[in-house]
């Protein structure tokens, strides 16, 4: 037969080639799981359509600047290059513990950095604020 | 990983008997792992745009499929476009198609949930994607999602 094997007809498998390939497979497959990019979303509530809901607390403000300064209630908060946003985030957990439906509103600037609107939204999300909007 | 022969040939407790290995049952445990995780890496990827790169935000959620949603891409240019649908759109134009999917939407189910979802490259300025929640508002859908990447970092 082709492939060889002993006189009394034992093919003799080589497992052992078989196995690294596998293994080299499986450890490919398990290492490229951890590493996927999900698409995800961020949701908000357009103000123009919803009903019109008066709010008894005064809203929190976040102004983006056009060069992706956040600003909380106009203090600056964070640096530009901070991505987590760590501060906004304390200060926006801090909010939501003492009011859970204190509302936020998102007022970015016509230039500033979507990647930057996001952050902020992330950390809106991260922070659980219920009541988000944009403002003009 | 050499060594898998001489470590079965550990167990032949002497004798003249040929060590019983049962290669197939290995196999198919091994090729089931291999299966699953060549299943979960193809799916939930995000799909790609050649001239989209989405946002990147850790903490959002994953993507709910809802009822009825209108999706609108926002590439690299700034070109508004229904995602498999008609691009260079303005905003009066958008604000049409969305109102046109969320009437028919409602017309099948008046209980059912819409959103519009924009996908917009995260180069971009804010201005782009305000165009589209003006058409939101114009259109009557409140709900509006942004599409962002998570994970990737492991």
């Amino acid at each position: 037969m082709a492939g060889g094997g002993s006189s009394d007809g034992d093919y003799g498998l080589q497992i052992a080639p078989m196995l690294d390939v596998m293994f080299v497979l499986l450890l490919f497959f398990m290492v490229m799981a951890g590493k996927q990019v999900k698409e995800a979303e961020l949701g908000v509530q357009v103000p123009g359509a919803s009903k019109a809901v008066s709010t008894a607390k005064t809203p929190v403000t976040l102004r983006v600047g056009e060069n992706g300064v956040v600003s909380f209630n106009d203090s600056p908060v964070d640096s530009r290059d901070d991505r987590e946003m760590p501060k906004l985030l304390a200060k926006l957990k801090a909010l939501v513990e003492a009011s859970p439906d204190q509302s936020v509103i998102i007022r970015p600037k016509d230039s500033a950095p979507y990647q930057r609107v996001i952050d902020v939204l992330n950390a809106c999300g991260a922070a659980r604020v219920k009541n988000l909007t944009f403002g003009g | 990983m050499s060594g898998h022969g001489k470590k079965f040939s550990v167990h032949t407790a002497g004798g003249e008997e040929e060590p019983e290995f049962q290669v197939a049952p290995m196999v198919d445990v091994l090729l089931v792992l291999l299966m699953f995780f060549t299943a979960t890496t193809t799916t939930e990827i995000k799909s790609q745009i050649a001239d989209l790169t989405l946002p990147d935000a850790q903490d959002a959620k994953d993507r709910e499929k809802g009822e009825g949603q209108f999706v609108v891409n926002i590439n690299r240019l700034g070109g508004l476009e229904q995602a498999g649908g008609q691009s260079g759109l303005t905003e009066a134009a958008l604000s049409q198609l969305i109102k046109k999917d969320y009437e028919s939407t409602r017309k099948l189910n008046p209980n059912a949930s819409y959103r519009v979802l924009v996908r917009a490259d995260k180069d971009l300025g804010w201005e782009k994607t305000k165009v589209v929640l003006k058409a939101a508002a114009t259109a009557g859908v409140a709900n509006v999602v942004f599409a962002t990447t998570k994970g990737g970092k492991g």
